[in-house]
């Protein structure tokens, strides 16, 4: 179980730990695939 | 994401995919055959080399008892002198050279000699050369680290087994480690802060300012590459070294370099400092010693051999501190107010580095 989820079940109902869990995912996946666009900005150790 | 980021991460999920497919005594087969292949498409020269580097290892390890010393020795000094030749060319080759990509290179050296080092301490369980290719082409570590250690990598190989739990830890890892990656390391700080910082670097102040946020810049982005490494091992079902562990909590420089790039750092620590200082007797040798092989472990340059010598000075007064007792009281603090003018001055002392040494060196001093 992801430590985020385990967090989620202390505080909420399983069902609702299951929907805050799926749409705290998204969002991060959504800001990941939305920034992604920026250049990247040449991370030092990639190409050694 | 960069072209050979998405090649990466899509390698590593099909990675995962085929292993948990096959029968468990060819998973790790499966494993270093994908990331041979990987680094043998992309990188080929650092293929080669990590391929000759390791059969040169396993060679030491097998060879006679009496020359077996000398072989290690001649061993690590190759291996370092690739690796720095290699630093050198890039710091200072000229633009029109074409210099091949050595994908891992820094990584996977520190590996090999780490394995060296215990083979000539004799501290080495018995390995063969399955296991050691199995340790060598791990696709997860390969390009950013961790800098992991031989037996703990057996002894993983000898637990993993399929856990959905590890599953699930190792994809949210995963997902928070790019999140740290882009969001917060390439677009939040890079992008964003240093497009409010850029005019203040023409003074001291600014520069330590933008010091300041390229710290915060990389351990967002090397410690979000680190989960992301750990979390494919996690899925792989491998639970290697953590590299960092909290160091802005770190209450002074010698805490500091135990909480950030700890595989490094441990590496510094046991095959540069505790050899030098065993042969010296003289721990500011030692730790100077370290600190640039720290340096210069990220690029051969005199920036960076300068960079070893200030932290090495900032890691010697910390520790002169503690030997004197304490002389300006700073136990005798409120917790609260301890820990902020500790942490404070640990941070200032780091972010220091940067603007002072590339004044130095623009001014022309040194």
């Amino acid at each position: 179980m992801s430590n985020t989820y385990t967090l989620l079940l202390k505080i909420l109902p399983r069902p609702l730990a299951n929907i805050a869990l799926a749409l705290w995912y998204l969002l991060i996946m959504l800001a990941i695939i939305d920034r992604s666009a920026v250049p990247f900005a040449g991370f030092i150790y990639w190409d050694r | 994401m960069t072209d050979f980021e998405i090649i990466h991460f899509l390698w590593l999920v099909a990675t995962c995919g085929l292993t948990w497919l096959l029968p468990a005594r060819w998973q790790t087969d499966l494993i270093a055959a994908s990331t041979l292949c990987f680094i043998g498409l992309l990188a080929p020269w650092s293929a080669l080399w990590l391929l000759g580097a390791s059969l040169l290892v396993y060679a030491s390890y097998r060879a006679p008892l009496g020359i077996r010393p000398r072989m290690t020795g001649a061993s690590v000094l190759l291996i370092a002198t690739v690796f720095l030749v290699y630093q050198g060319i890039e710091a200072y080759g000229q633009a029109s050279w074409t210099i091949p990509a050595m994908i891992g290179l820094s990584y996977y050296s520190c590996r090999h000699i780490h394995v060296l080092m215990e083979i000539y301490k004799g501290n080495l369980p018995s390995m063969n050369l399955r296991s050691y290719l199995h340790y060598q082409f791990f696709l997860p570590t390969l390009v950013a680290g961790p800098i992991h250690r031989y037996p703990n990598f057996i002894r993983q190989c000898e637990r993993r087994r399929w856990d959905r739990a590890q599953l699930t830890g190792g994809m949210e890892r995963i997902l928070y480690g790019y999140a740290k990656v882009i969001i917060i390391g390439n677009y939040l700080l890079d992008l964003e802060l240093g497009r409010i910082l850029s005019p203040l670097a023409e003074h001291f102040a600014g520069l330590w300012l933008i010091s300041a946020k390229d710290w915060l810049y990389l351990y967002a982005v090397f410690s979000g590459y680190t989960d992301v490494a750990l979390g494919f091992s996690l899925i792989l079902g491998f639970r290697i070294e953590e590299n960092f562990n909290a160091p802005l909590k770190a209450i002074n420089l010698i805490d500091f370099w135990q909480r950030w790039h700890i595989t490094l750092s441990s590496w510094c620590r046991d095959y540069v400092f505790r050899p030098v200082q065993a042969i010296t007797r003289n721990q500011f040798i030692a730790v100077s010693a370290a600190m640039i092989a720290l340096g210069i472990w990220h690029q051969l340059s005199l920036y960076y051999l300068l960079w070893g010598l200030y932290h090495a000075l900032g890691i010697t007064l910390c520790r002169l501190y503690q030997l004197h007792n304490d002389p300006l009281g700073l136990r005798r603090l409120p917790p609260l107010l301890r820990h902020g003018v500790t942490r404070s001055a640990t941070f200032t002392w780091l972010t220091g580095g940067m603007p002072l040494i590339t004044t130095l060196l623009a001014t022309g001093t040194i």
